[in-house]
């Protein structure tokens, strides 16, 4: 019997495995930014995702300094590895961004860079050697709302729309351990609206299969239904009921930070890394920089039909509408190449004649 | 007895001497009397509560004073700051307290907030000039007036655990000489106890070294100059607000609840609430009102009247009263006014005389064109006229000249034909006669 199933056998069943290989030995990468006002927990948060301190020597500005402060924009690079799968971590942080007393259009760096990060790949795409291309776009935002308010701000608003439609944006409610529950759910769905109300397309996880468990599914609908996720961060470990976990020591309680019904930094942790990751790079590549690709080409053919002196980044430039005029001439200098064919066969003809 | 006492008077030494009494005479009831009047009359206090929306300012109001004030949420999208006084009349054994609560809305919410400390100083400023305005009318009840001078400023700080924000500071720079200002620490149950001490170390620190001046619990008064010392080394106050109660070992407990532990709001171990409270409602409160009025109004007074040119003596150094700068300024405004109105008068007048020589000009430069063109139009009729006498006599001649044509060429016509006949009637005899030219 076992002969006949494996004469049947093909063996493609093992592709998942082949691809398994390859992808451990070329190793991962991931670009997430992480954005909001000073003090809400950023590095805190970076810190007990990753499990590693990024930010070890960095320096707070004091509140005179930040009155007129500009943003900026700050790569940390990390390797890490977990059972020998690479990760090359890129965090971008934004320091600056809503610190000074005026803050209008204070996101333009941010989307000065994640433009500058579509356009350098665009240029390595259609480079002659691709053979090494770094890719530097950002595949994940992490935006920080701030707890202490009634739900998004001027300035919320303003980032997210800016931003929409070229990364995806994940928000959370930061220091979440100032809300009780009720609270917490007051506010989500006061997010929830105003995300609805403003037109703020953030990051959708995405519909899971219908042949999937129902444990899955109901993890699935639970995810979506937590969205925004309330998050709390901590860069100590505490002991708490005989274990050392990692949180925050309070007069009044422990506040742990994996523990599901204190916040919903698993949920985040699952979905970032554990489940969503690729999910999150493959919208980065195939819509976030698609839409930018098309833009980006419309835009230089406009202004090459208008400009014929400008140089094109590109070699190759496929021309999307043709009007009268190019044809006209396309269609002269066909017959023109024509012509001159025939005449060479003629030429030939007669030598080989002769 | 009384001679002596009499001459003991007219050289009496300039200090006062301090008498024993002999007995209980009763003057040691006028802090009574003083207190039973004010308490008759009521007290006045204002608040003023500037931070970000959503920050904790009414529920922390609703746990100070116990009750609940109806506040509607801020949203936080409003376009500019604005100030929303609201005044409560509460009563407390016999004491009656007209409290003003007054929060700056939408602060802290706009993109641009180069402006938002503006409307905050414009309210505090027009409450002193209210009052600045009630004390120099010539009939003036300052007994019954409503007081509405902020006499405490909580700003509320947000729980970064960093240090202030921009806004923080430059707002309470702008707000330290006009009011007094204590600094809190909202949402304390947001941090950890060791962040805490470093928070409000760095915030002391970014206070002073921007030199902003805030409140500092007086430490004259023997009775509480020790607990002021004690509660000055506590700021900024920390505090947890909630008008919830939850069950704590049997008692129930304003608390906030969460699924790691409850936050007791009276719990000295988890907040400095009731260390605000002691400061600002139980101990200082009086302190608070009078410090507003002799020092921040007295300021705003001064360079007030300074500006409109009041000086405290002139040059010989002899006091100036009030009346008499005023009436000097009161004359000098009106002669101002008169010159003013002389020297408009006299624009006016030389405007109209030279509007009236222009025309005057322009009249008599029609004239003159009038009576050119008239000139010219005769001169021209006479040459038609001489032109058209001319061509009369042309045509005269003429028509004379034809008509003497006509004449001879009629008569020599005739003469033909007389010739004519002639010769036929002749016969052909004549024929080689002379004819008739």
């Amino acid at each position: 019997d076992k002969q006949d199933i494996d004469k049947q056998y093909v063996g493609f069943a093992t592709l998942p495995n082949q691809v398994h290989r390859k992808s451990v030995k070329k190793g991962f990468d991931f670009t997430l930014m992480v954005a909001g006002e000073s003090g809400l927990g950023k590095s805190t948060l970076v810190h007990s995702l990753f499990l590693t301190d990024l930010y070890k020597d960095r320096k707070l500005l004091s509140a005179e300094e930040r009155i007129s402060q500009t943003v900026e924009i700050l790569k940390h690079t990390v390797d890490i590895e977990e059972k020998g799968v690479k990760l090359k971590l890129t965090i971008v942080d934004t320091p600056g961004f809503g610190d000074a007393v005026n803050n209008t259009e204070c996101w333009k760096p941010i989307t000065d860079y994640v433009d500058q990060q579509f356009e350098q790949y665009f240029r390595d795409e259609s480079g002659l050697n691709r053979k090494n291309i770094q890719d530097n776009r950002v595949h994940c935002c992490l935006y920080f709302i701030s707890p202490f308010g009634h739900g998004l701000r001027p300035v919320d608003v303003g980032f997210m729309k800016a931003l929409h439609e070229k990364v995806n944006i994940v928000p959370l409610i930061a220091k979440a351990d100032c809300l009780v529950p009720s609270e917490i759910r007051k506010l989500k769905e006061r997010i929830r609206e105003e995300i609805d109300k403003f037109g703020i397309h953030v990051y959708q996880f995405p519909e899971c299969d219908s042949d999937e468990d129902e444990d899955f599914k109901q993890q699935d609908r639970e995810l979506k239904e937590s969205a925004p996720f309330a998050v709390i961060g901590s860069n100590t470990v505490v002991e708490a009921k005989g274990q050392r976990v990692r949180g925050r020591l309070y007069p009044w309680g422990i506040v742990e930070v994996e523990n599901q019904a204190h916040c919903d930094f698993v949920k985040l942790r699952n979905m970032l890394i554990r489940t969503h990751m690729h999910d999150l790079k493959d919208v980065t590549c195939d819509v976030h920089y698609e839409n930018y690709r098309a833009h980006c080409i419309q835009q230089m053919t406009s202004k090459l039909t208008q400009d014929s002196r400008m140089e094109s980044p590109i070699p190759i430039l496929p021309l999307p509408t043709p009007d009268a005029e190019t044809e006209k001439l396309i269609r002269m200098k066909d017959e023109e190449l024509r012509r001159m064919q025939e005449m060479l066969q003629r030429m030939k003809q007669q030598m080989q004649d002769q | 007895m009384a001679a002596t006492d009499l001459e003991r008077f007219s050289n009496a030494e300039p200090e006062p001497r301090s008498l024993s009494l002999g007995g209980h005479v009763g003057f040691d009831s006028l802090p009574d009397q003083l207190v039973s009047k004010s308490v008759t009359q009521g007290f006045s206090f204002n608040i003023l509560c500037v931070g970000e929306t959503g920050i904790g300012k009414s529920t922390l109001m609703n746990t100070l004073f116990n009750t609940t004030f109806e506040t509607e949420e801020a949203s936080h999208h409003e376009a500019c700051v604005c100030l929303r006084p609201q005044t409560y009349d509460l009563q407390e054994s016999n004491v009656q307290l007209k409290l003003t609560i007054v929060e700056a809305v939408g602060f802290g919410n706009q993109i641009n907030k180069d402006e938002s400390y503006r409307p905050i100083v414009d309210y505090i400023d027009a409450q002193f000039e209210n009052y600045l305005q009630e004390e120099l009318k010539i009939r003036r009840s300052l007994f019954d007036y409503h007081d509405t001078r902020i006499h405490a400023c909580l700003y509320f700080i947000t729980p970064t655990g960093h240090s202030l924000k921009s806004l923080d500071l430059v707002t309470m720079k702008k707000l330290d000489s006009k009011v007094n200002i204590i600094p809190i620490i909202a949402k304390a149950d947001t941090i950890s106890k060791s962040e805490l001490h470093k928070f409000k170390i760095k915030i002391m620190g970014e206070l002073v070294s921007n030199g902003v001046q805030i409140y500092q619990f007086p430490t004259d008064d023997e009775a509480v100059a020790e607990i002021n010392a004690v509660m000055n080394a506590h700021l900024p106050f920390a505090v947890v607000g909630s008008t919830e109660e939850v069950k704590v070992g049997n008692k129930l407990v304003r608390a906030r609840q969460y699924p790691w532990g409850v936050v007791q709001v009276e719990n000295e171990n988890h907040c400095d609430f009731v260390k605000l409270r002691e400061m600002l409602i139980r101990v200082n409160m009086e302190d608070l009102r009078e410090q507003t009025h002799s020092r921040h109004y007295e300021l705003y007074r001064h360079c007030k009247l300074e500006e409109m040119g009041f000086q405290d003596s002139d040059g010989d150094s002899q006091p100036f009263s009030l009346q008499e700068t005023y009436e000097a300024k009161r004359k000098e405004f009106l002669s101002e006014l008169q010159r003013k109105e002389e020297e408009m008068r006299q624009m006016f007048v030389n405007k109209v005389k030279e509007t009236e020589l222009e025309l005057k000009e322009e009249e008599r430069e029609l004239h003159e064109k009038f009576e050119h063109l008239k000139r010219v139009y005769q001169e021209e009729k006479r040459k038609v006229e001489e032109k058209r006498r001319e061509l009369e006599e042309e045509t005269n001649a003429f028509n004379l000249r034809k008509a003497a044509v006509e004449a001879l060429q009629s008569q020599a016509l005739h003469a033909t034909l007389q010739q004519f006949i002639f010769f036929r009637a002749s016969g052909w005899s004549s024929i080689y006669s002379v004819t008739i030219p």
